[in-house]
């Protein structure tokens, strides 16, 4: 994916610019908002990262300006510790936030989720992983035929997991997504709720598809 | 008090004013009377001169010119004080008889200053006045002036009893002003040495305020010394709050160093090395989260949040945190039971941070609770207020504890161990403050009961349906 990242910090915009070359991805880094508003209105990028504190142009206007001019290129905020308030303008116009300082793995699993979000009319109605059916307008979850019956919550954690198919979820995106929770809760509330949802697809049968990424989240795949 | 300082002071400052207004009314009743008073004076001497013209005037028509002589020559010796004049002339201007000479005649009254009259000019008062008038006797004429002394010297006494009647009004005005001033002044010294003293640093300085009198510097005194309560309470709270999060950042941020120096020494390859900074990574986040707790704190207490406030159902909010932790609660051999009240509970307010106040409450007690933990949630509508209560079974606070556990980073001493920042009370009640809930511990024997009190929205049902 081209990926391109407008930030004033050298360290952070060197943090994220190699760990996303490594990953894969094409990377131009912009250190100022007015550069930055230039680069990313004349290229086609994926994915836009954008710094909340710019020089010359904050990143909220430059997403505005984006938004304007009729880009629709997924943007994710990086905001300073603790901006709540920020955090939520940012979601108004952006797709996606995150609070520095992060981990690089959540980054990552971030830029992967909004790269390759299916724009809305293409979603189908029915989505699959190996031998699981989830049928998204009638709500029936089968696998190997099977009907398993998941409460709502369940179902909502399941779409999201198979909507990222072969995608680290991390555990805080799953809060926000999930629950639309925007804080760390102290309980392992995620490993909970996880482990009753493999309860019911995966401990009945010999595949497991919901796997464990030690330290970062969860991935649901096809493959073993 | 320098007279400078003494000028400054608003009694003294009054007093002086109404002397001077005092003494501009007295000025301007002073003139009045004079000119009503000369007025009436030189009526009456003009009037005496007339009289003692008629009475000479009928002597000569009765004795004649030789009598007439004789008596003007007896008037005038016998005029005291030089206060009156006489002259008579007989029809070839010689001067038969008087105590003045070379006054020409004249038609009417006319007023002769003493210096014109060189016979009598050395006698009486030299300012004198004469009002003259010069009247046809049988062989010849007669001049009768009466002096204007009587003017003068009523408007001497006039002025003086003015002039001592004003004196003493100012008098006893500045002294007035001045003892009003120095009797306050001590007390606005009290005042503002209070002031210097609070300011330089003894926040514990209140200024003296006496017993009943309730006048108005007392009252500035009582509302100074109450904000100097506030401001003191405030900057202790900072200062606690300061040196807790010293101490709360200094072990965590201990820990990971020692962590580190043992990787550093001890770790004998690769896979160590990776899992101590694993281990370190971990210490960090949560210092980090220390941090964001903080400062939400701040920003919640800005209040900016309150803009996006919209209604909301409590009891949603309580159902989706009870699904959240339901799990939890149960993995540990615990129950997480609410019990709602019929109807929606609306209330203004903040989705997001509700949801995280009582999860917040839930995790606490999961933290300090000894299994099997039972925590209960209950809402009900009284009047305008929707009263929560969030009651768990574990040990509960002191009553004397329960002001504290609500300061930032307190805890209690034995409690120390149990994990967790320290602020998620602090938390708590910063976003019930942003409701404008109140927070009260009780005891829910046994067990904590954490009661808040939301102001409640009336909601009209169809407008409730109406959202969903």
């Amino acid at each position: 994916m081209r990926v391109l990242v407008v930030e004033d910090d050298d360290k952070t915009a060197h943090y994220v610019e190699t760990g996303l070359v490594e990953a894969g991805h094409v990377v131009d880094v912009i250190n100022d908002g007015r550069d930055g508003v230039t680069q990313a209105m004349s290229q086609d990028y994926d994915v836009v990262i954008l710094d909340r504190m710019l020089p010359y142009l904050d990143g909220l206007s430059i997403a505005r300006t984006l938004r304007a001019s009729g880009s629709g290129t997924p943007i994710l905020f990086l905001t300073a510790l603790g901006s709540i308030n920020e955090r939520v303008e940012g979601l108004d116009i952006g797709d996606d936030y995150l609070v520095k300082p992060f981990a690089f793995s959540e980054l990552l699993a971030r830029v992967n989720a909004l790269g390759r979000r299916p724009a809305l009319k293409d979603r189908a109605d029915k989505l699959y992983v190996a031998d699981l059916e989830m049928d998204l307008a009638t709500r029936v979850v089968t696998r190997a035929g099977k009907r398993i019956e998941l409460q709502q919550r369940e179902f909502t954690l399941l779409e999201f997991l198979v909507q990222n198919k072969g995608r680290i979820v991390t555990r805080t995106m799953l809060l926000e997504r999930v629950w639309d929770l925007h804080f760390d809760p102290k309980t392992s509330v995620v490993e909970t709720h996880i482990s009753r949802l493999r309860a019911k697809i995966d401990r009945p049968f010999p595949k497991q598809l919901i796997q464990t990424v030690r330290g970062t989240g969860y991935l649901i795949n096809d493959t073993p | 008090m320098t007279l400078r300082e003494l000028l400054r002071r608003t009694q003294v400052r009054l007093a002086a004013t109404f002397t001077i207004l005092f003494t501009l009314a007295a000025g301007t009743l002073f003139t009045l009377l004079l000119f009503r008073l000369t007025g009436e004076i030189e009526e009456r001497v003009h009037s005496r001169v007339m009289r003692t013209i008629d009475a000479l005037v009928a002597i000569d028509r009765k004795f004649g010119f030789d009598e007439l002589t004789n008596i003007v020559v007896e008037e005038a010796e016998s005029v005291r004080d030089a206060d009156a004049i006489f002259l008579l002339l007989d029809k070839s201007g010689r001067i038969h008889a008087g105590n003045v000479h070379s006054v020409a005649p004249f038609e009417g009254w006319r007023t002769i200053p003493r210096r014109a009259l060189p016979a009598v000019a050395n006698q009486g008062s030299p300012q004198d006045r004469f009002f003259s008038r010069w009247t046809e006797v049988s062989n010849g004429h007669l001049l009768v002036g009466g002096s204007d002394r009587e003017i003068r010297q009523s408007r001497l006494i006039l002025l003086h009893s003015v002039g001592w009647g004003l004196l003493l009004t100012a008098a006893i005005g500045l002294a007035s002003g001045v003892y009003l001033a120095r009797r306050s002044q001590e007390r606005i010294d009290n005042i503002a040495s209070t002031l210097t003293a609070v300011s330089s640093g003894q926040l514990d300085r209140r200024i003296p305020v006496g017993g009943v009198p309730q006048d108005d510097l007392d009252v500035i005194a009582q509302k100074t010394n109450a904000m100097l309560t506030q401001l003191q309470r405030v900057i202790q709270d900072v200062n606690q709050a300061s040196t807790n999060i010293a101490h709360e950042l200094k072990k965590p941020m201990s820990r990971l160093r020692e962590t580190l120096e043992i990787a550093n020494q001890k770790a004998a390859n690769e896979t160590e090395f990776h899992s101590a900074i694993d281990d370190a990574i971990v210490q960090l986040d949560s210092i980090v989260a220390t941090f964001e707790a903080l400062l939400n704190i701040s920003q919640l207490q800005a209040g900016a949040r309150k803009l996006r406030f919209t209604e909301i159902d409590l009891k949603s909010v309580i159902s989706d945190v009870i699904e959240l932790y339901e799990p939890v609660v149960e993995d540990e051999g615990g129950t997480l039971r609410a019990s709602l009240q019929k109807g929606p509970a609306f209330l203004r307010g903040d989705r997001e941070l509700l949801v995280q106040l009582f999860a917040n409450l839930i995790e606490n007690s999961l933290r300090h609770c000894l299994s099997p933990v039972a925590i209960d949630i209950s809402i009900v509508t009284s009047g305008t207020e929707l009263r929560v209560t969030v009651a768990d079974n574990g040990p509960g606070i002191p009553e004397a504890e329960r002001d504290n556990v609500l300061r930032r980073f307190y805890r209690i001493e034995k409690e120390s161990t149990r994990g967790g920042h320290g602020l998620g009370l602090s938390v708590v009640v910063a976003i019930a403050e942003l409701h404008n809930a109140s927070v009260e511990l009780a005891d829910n024997n046994p067990g904590l009961a954490v009661v808040l009190r939301f102001p409640s929205l009336p909601r009209r049902a169809e407008t409730s349906l109406l959202k969903k």
